[in-house]
């Protein structure tokens, strides 16, 4: 927002400007307790007794506390989480190392504008955005072509490692903030392809290289589907699925099974927050060391030559 | 270029249109018109010729089954499993188990892909449900399989296999279970034993009883101690609002002798007319609208729990919690124990509405031998096996004996702590050969069964309606279901100011289509 500063060169901050900034503040702070509370809402029900959740509700801090939730997750199924947190990480970053390496492969050519054929391959990389297989089509692709069911590698080519809209943000990013001048210049040097991609153009690109990475990162760490379609060995469970399953196997079974099931077996609304937190910490601990970059990639669009 | 371009789009919807509308399995034809299945390497069957025993050369069936949880010890389940059927029938199974979550899914996808299943687990709902998949052609009739290879599973289900049973093709083998379920209603012991009421509450036959007792335990609430105390006096059935439940259910003699149980069917908001064979709107019937109007008095005496209509808890998680002083809720025979060892409250509890046997109770858990099984003749048997081995169902049910559980001296089997394998006792074979659990009794399985046999059919027992040409109107005909439902089913709301709009929506939902739909099929079964 242009918002024109009228400080006068003594540096006194007028009244015009006190207003604005408290009324921009109060709704950020507004907004930054809608986002917060709803978290601590989760934490605090996590750590309170079951019962006690049940019968008076849900509130900021435990009426009751209680770690049976985290007890039931880690003791029940402990292994199998800390074993699913760690295949998770992995999984994210191997997939988004690939993603890095391949996507803006694609996508560096595309902005060359002596690229005669840039314009074909940019259409063939749209289509993509619009038009698929299907989901039947691709798990038949995926198990019968390339046999990658109940392994590592189903958790991490099936529709992750890079998709249309991705390589167009770095084709865009490149034909921007790359200028032809730049590359010619090296190839006056002697540079080749090559060593004109990894030593100029990639170092240049580290703002949209972090941001896309990071969207990356996210969707392999909240990724379930890919693990419903092609993963049944439970070994190989990334997080998310392993808790979604607990929660959902239980709670199909109270459907099913009716009055034949141990209520003390159903995750209650304890465990499922346990469940929620134990998604969204690891996140939590890694988004500041990113956060720089991803605003500086968030800003590239106002970037102009 | 343009044009290029232009015929290369259109070449490529094409290719696309196509490879959507591809997949499409050949028809299973049963086996009486290709001629009888000849074992592959057993001896010949039937016709007076000696019946088969056994597999001359190693028989590998892969067969896929639900799991409810995470279990290491499974493999060394297995392992014991095949040394049986490896012994018995010279056939070696690959068990492999999916998440009950994810069953329904992965079944839908690996059958379209044609992957290899000999045999599979029918339930869960969803792709995998015997109605989805009889209606897709993805089960092998079983006709001349069982009478061979499984001849003691196809004597002993002889009544219950027309629930399986679609045009005269026997698709699949229902899982032998309790099938004779009732209404009930539970109380918690202890209040009604504070409260002098334990008598009382033995005797309660009718509405009248049942209302007079909810006002005394009403009355005394506050002055109950603190740990029995409760947040309401009935709780709802369901995570749906529903505090009783309404599918094809008559409360409306107050004498709970009179109350009648309908053939629904399968589906909740109709049910079947026996004098008549006229399918009716049960969900917007006068008798449902009665019921209706009297949880709205009980919402409105303070009885129900006021967010009924939007919680999600279980009647189950209800009572644990101590939420509750009674519910309504469907079960079996023992179901009070069993309630009462869920919960961990002692609940006092009574039939207020038999239900009998019904199609869709029957057939909504069981096994097939899906249309890509490479070994139906295995699986037949290796199924036979399964309903007639006790072992082998304790196997499943129990785990390892001394590993995952332990037998007291009455024969009712526990987990031990630490157990690496936990089974369902429903979910597989034969219920009736596996150990009962502790409290139920060392004959347990035999009143069970007993209860089972004793059980009236429902008239309308082996019907099974193909919906697949109605489901966008049964997709419709839910959602306002699932819209007025839950304040109607605990009385948030009285019925009058809603009930002309609920039945309006039904019908602009295509209700009758629906009803149209399974009148035609009644009809077709009735002759």
């Amino acid at each position: 927002m242009n918002k024109k500063r009228t400080t006068d060169y003594t540096g006194v901050i007028s009244r015009e400007d006190i207003v604005y900034q408290v009324i921009v503040n109060v709704l950020l702070i507004l907004l930054s307790l809608a986002a917060i509370l709803p978290f601590l809402l989760i934490l605090s029900s996590s750590l309170t007794d079951d019962y006690v959740l049940t019968r008076f509700g849900y509130n900021f801090f435990p009426r009751a506390f209680s770690a049976y939730a985290y007890e039931f997750v880690f003791s029940r199924n402990g292994a199998y989480v800390l074993h699913s947190a760690w295949l998770t990480l992995l999984v994210t970053i191997i997939g988004t190392s690939l993603s890095l390496l391949i996507a803006p492969l694609l996508a560096y050519p595309l902005s060359r504008r002596d690229f005669k054929y840039a314009r074909f391959f940019t259409f063939l990389v749209f289509f993509t955005m619009l038009f698929n297989g299907g989901i039947v089509p691709s798990y038949i692709m995926w198990s019968q072509v390339f046999h990658v069911k109940n392994t590592i590698w189903a958790l991490i080519f099936p529709g992750m490692l890079f998709n249309g809209f991705f390589i167009i943000l770095y084709k865009n990013y490149f034909a921007t903030n790359i200028h032809p001048s730049l590359i010619e210049a090296a190839r006056i040097d002697g540079a080749g392809e090559w060593q004109i991609y990894f030593r100029i153009v990639l170092p240049l690109s580290l703002p949209i290289l972090a941001t896309i990475g990071l969207m990356v990162g996210l969707g392999y760490w909240n990724n379930w589907t890919n693990g419903l379609y092609y993963i049944t060995d439970q070994k190989l469970f990334t997080l998310q699925q392993l808790l979604k399953n607990i929660i959902e196997n239980i709670r199909a079974l109270a459907d099913i099974a009716g009055g034949s099931f141990p209520v003390s077996e159903i995750p209650s609304n304890s465990v499922r927050m346990a469940m929620a937190v134990i998604g969204i910490v690891p996140i939590m601990i890694l988004y500041p060391f990113f956060q720089n970059a991803f605003i500086a990639g968030i800003a590239i669009g106002g970037v102009k030559e | 270029m343009k044009k290029f371009l232009a015929l290369t789009l259109a070449i490529l919807m094409l290719v696309a249109l196509l490879a959507g509308c591809g997949g499409q399995q050949e028809e299973a034809a049963p086996p009486a018109q290709n001629g009888s299945a000849e074992p592959s390497g057993g001896e010949e069957a039937g016709g007076g010729e000696e019946a088969f025993t056994r597999f001359e050369d190693m028989e590998t069936v892969e067969v896929y089954m639900m799991a409810w949880g995470q279990w290491d010890g499974f493999e060394q389940v297995a392992e014991e499993i095949n040394k049986i059927t490896e012994e018995k029938l010279n056939v070696h199974c690959n068990l492999h188990q999916i998440f009950i979550a994810q069953y329904a899914n992965e079944m839908g996808m690996m059958l379209a892909a044609q992957e290899t299943i000999d045999l599979c687990m029918i339930g869960a709902g969803g792709a995998s449900s015997f109605s989805s998949m009889s209606s897709q052609n993805m089960l092998t009739p079983l006709n001349e399989y069982l009478p061979v290879y499984a001849p003691e599973l196809y004597g002993m289900m002889q009544k219950y296999l027309p629930a399986n049973t679609v045009d005269g093709n026997m698709l699949a083998v229902p899982a032998l279970r309790m099938y004779n379920t009732s209404e009930w209603l539970f109380m918690r012991t202890d209040i009604l034993e504070h409260l002098g009421l334990t008598e009382e509450a033995m005797a309660i036959d009718s509405w009248s009883d049942f209302e007079a007792l909810l006002q005394k335990v009403y009355e005394a609430e506050d002055s109950l101690p603190a740990e029995l105390q409760t947040n309401c006096i009935l709780g709802q059935q369901n995570g749906s609002g529903g505090v009783i439940a309404y599918n094809g259910l008559d409360y409306v003699s107050d004498d709970f002798a009179g109350n009648k149980a309908y053939d629904y069917l399968g589906l909740m908001y109709l049910a079947v007319d026996p004098e008549t064979n006229e399918v009716m709107p049960w969900i917007i019937s006068d008798e449902t609208k009665a019921l209706f109007d009297r949880m709205y008095d009980y919402y409105n005496a303070g009885y129900i729990y006021k967010d009924a209509a939007t919680s999600t808890d279980y009647s189950d998680n209800m009572m644990a919690a101590g939420m509750c002083f009674a519910y309504f809720c469907n079960g079996e025979y023992g179901a009070a124990e069993n309630k009462s060892s869920t919960t961990g409250r002692n609940l006092t509890g009574f039939v207020a509405v038999p239900i009998g046997i019904t199609t869709s109770y029957v057939n909504s858990w069981g096994w097939g031998i899906p249309s890509t099984a490479e070994s139906p003749e295995a699986a037949a048997a290796l199924l036979n096996l399964m309903y007639t081995d006790p072992e082998i169902e304790n196997l499943l049910v129990w785990g390892i004996r001394g590993r995952d559980y332990e037998l007291n001296e009455e024969g009712e089997a526990y987990f031990l702590d630490g157990a690496q394998y936990q089974g369902l006792e429903f979910f597989y074979g034969n219920q009736f050969n596996a150990y009962p659990s502790v409290g139920q009794g060392g004959d347990f399985r035999q009143r069970q069964w007993e209860d089972n046999e004793s059980a009236p059919l429902s008239p309308y027992f082996g019907l099974t309606v193909d919906s697949t040409a109605i489901t966008n109107e049964l997709t419709a005909v839910q959602a306002v279901i699932d819209k007025y439902y839950p304040t109607l089913g605990c009385g948030a709301v009285k019925a009058d100011t809603v009930w002309e709009q609920f039945k309006q929506e039904l019908y602009d939902a295509g209700l009758q289509a629906v009803i149209d739909h399974y009148q035609a099929a009644v009809d077709a079964f009735v002759g």
